[in-house]
């Protein structure tokens, strides 16, 4: 679905994004996590055709992004960071709109403010919404037009775990019926939940490619942490897992019943990040 | 014709009708119009203001100008507004397209003006127009008159700025007067201005200036494009 080659682009005369190369299949989950000002707006911004003068490749839905046409964007759909709508108008009237620009007959507004809970507000003006309200309704607006490829720029930032969770849902239930997506996000928790690859992005190169899973196997060690009373102080330990074996003062403690916490930690993907990039995410 | 193009443009109409404003900016042309046809010639008659009746090609040069330049100020403060909202971004990249959204918002309005200005100035002219010249200069400047509008929103954020650059742009339009006022060659220091060949085919029917007001039109809304286009993405 997305094919990027080579790929050169800076808004001055300094490099920025050099030589970058990945791909995505049809009906993967893709992310690009990576701290502020790391290049994933800028990128998003080339393959949905805003930013035209690059160089190297970048086919989208088999077409290259600089030579669209109009027909590229019945089959794309974007949720941007920022919501935007025409605040004098309702919810059900801003989707209304939105959905008669497009060719094909697209989902029923009725059935789109249902998926998000906001069936409701149907007929209120969105300038009455909440921060998460216009999210939520960004986000449907987004996949009205059943798109091939989905762009969503932190679709869950400023939602309550029930709404986020809702969306989480929508979002795998889009890649289950076969659309591509292509998720950016701060977020850890949601990239390792929803994404069947994710892409490390700082200073507008990639610095690791591969599944949330492989990445956290391959990178950092399991670790056992535990913590015990001497001399009337807590004190806490850690010790690698696979060499638990060897750390005797654990055996004494275990038998003499002296622990006061046990636990492994395995390493998140916030983890990984900070140790390939050297980088914090947010 | 296109279908979200259409769409774009009844969106277009929804907000400038749910606008008092701008709404306003719709009638305003035929209340001037109105005004113009009935004060100009009351004033020679009650005053002995007999030089104005030398000016009469002028006031209709400025006739000629009322609808678009009311229609495509609707035109910016809705694309301004827009821009404010985020909406922009949002519908370039809909079927719509970067070219669409600009011609749905300005370039619809604009043609719609053209019978507006055509029937305004047959109505309410003063000077000697036959209808081919109305014709030609109608489609002048409608066409002159999308360059404030351009400029409005290369340079403006949100309407408030809007207001203060569509009143310098305004200037664009005073190359008319030059002929009128300056007949050495001092007058082609205004040359940059299309309202200036615009007011010089209409003294002189010479069709090269009406071709120079065409060309130079295109060029600097080309140019303006360009610069609106690079704002948004
Ligand atoms: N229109 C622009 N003109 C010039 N520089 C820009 C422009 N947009 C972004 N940049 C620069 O490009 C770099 C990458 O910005 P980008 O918006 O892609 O980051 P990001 O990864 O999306 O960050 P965030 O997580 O904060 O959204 C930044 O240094 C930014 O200042
Ligand atoms: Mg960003």
């Amino acid at each position: 679905m997305i094919h990027v080659q080579n790929l050169t682009f800076s808004y001055s005369k300094f490099p920025f994004i050099e030589n970058m190369n990945f791909e995505v299949g049809k009906g993967e989950i893709f992310g690009f996590l990576g701290p502020s000002g790391a290049g994933k707006s800028t990128l998003q911004k080339i393959l949905i055709g805003l930013l035209t003068n690059y160089t190297g490749s970048v086919q989208v839905n088999g077409c290259e992004t600089k030579r669209k046409n109009r027909n590229f964007y019945e089959h794309i759909g974007i949720d941007f960071e920022f919501p935007s709508f025409y605040e004098k108008f309702t919810a059900a009237e801003n989707l209304n709109f939105f959905a008669s620009l497009y060719q094909m007959p697209c989902i029923p507004t009725k059935d789109l403010l249902a998926m998000v809970g906001l069936s409701a507000d149907a007929d209120k003006k969105v300038s009455g919404f909440s921060k998460g309200m216009k999210s939520r309704l960004n986000f449907v607006k987004s996949l009205l037009h059943r798109p091939d490829i989905l762009f969503l720029d932190e679709p869950t930032s400023g939602l309550d775990p029930t709404n986020s969770k809702q969306m989480k849902e929508i979002i795998a239930d889009c890649r289950d019926k076969g659309t591509t997506i292509i998720l950016t996000t701060h977020n850890m928790y949601d990239a390792t939940e929803l994404c069947d690859r994710v892409a490390f992005i700082v200073d507008g190169s990639i610095k690791a490619l591969d599944t949330p899973h492989n990445l956290m196997l391959a990178k950092k060690e399991n670790i056992l942490e535990y913590s015990y009373l001497e001399n009337g102080v807590e004190m806490q330990k850690q010790t690698p897992l696979k060499t638990v074996s060897e750390d005797t003062l654990l055996q004494n403690l275990i038998a003499e019943n002296a622990l006061l916490t046990i636990h492994s930690k395995e390493p998140s993907l916030e983890d990984v990040f900070r140790e390939i990039t050297g980088r914090e995410l947010k | 014709m296109n279908k979200a193009l259409f769409s774009s443009f009844r969106m277009f109409v929804r907000s400038v009708v749910s606008d008092g404003m701008l709404l306003l900016m719709l009638v305003m042309p035929i209340l001037m119009a109105l005004l113009f046809k009935l004060a100009v010639p009351a004033l020679v008659a009650q005053f002995h203001w007999t030089f104005l009746p030398s000016y009469y090609l002028l006031f209709d040069l400025f006739l000629f100008t009322i609808a678009p330049t009311f229609w495509t100020f609707a035109s910016s403060m809705t694309i301004l507004d827009e821009m404010d909202a985020g909406i922009t971004p949002q519908l370039i990249v809909t079927p719509v397209g970067k070219f669409g959204y600009l011609f749905s918002r300005l370039g619809f309005p604009s043609l719609l003006s053209y019978p507006v200005i055509c029937i305004i100035v047959y109505f309410a002219h003063l000077s000697s127009l036959s209808v081919s010249a109305i014709l030609q200069l109608a489609l002048l400047s409608m066409v002159s008159c999308l360059l404030p509008s351009l400029l409005v929103i290369c340079i403006a954020n949100n309407r408030v700025e809007g207001m203060a650059v569509n009143k310098l742009a305004g200037l664009l339009g005073f190359g008319s007067f030059v002929p009128f006022f300056i007949t050495g060659w001092q007058q082609y220091l205004f040359a940059f201005l299309p309202s200036f060949w615009l007011a010089k085919f209409a003294q002189t029917d010479n069709y090269f200036f009406f071709a120079l007001v065409l060309l130079l039109t295109v060029l600097i809304s080309w140019g303006l494009f360009r610069k609106y286009e690079r704002k948004i993405q």
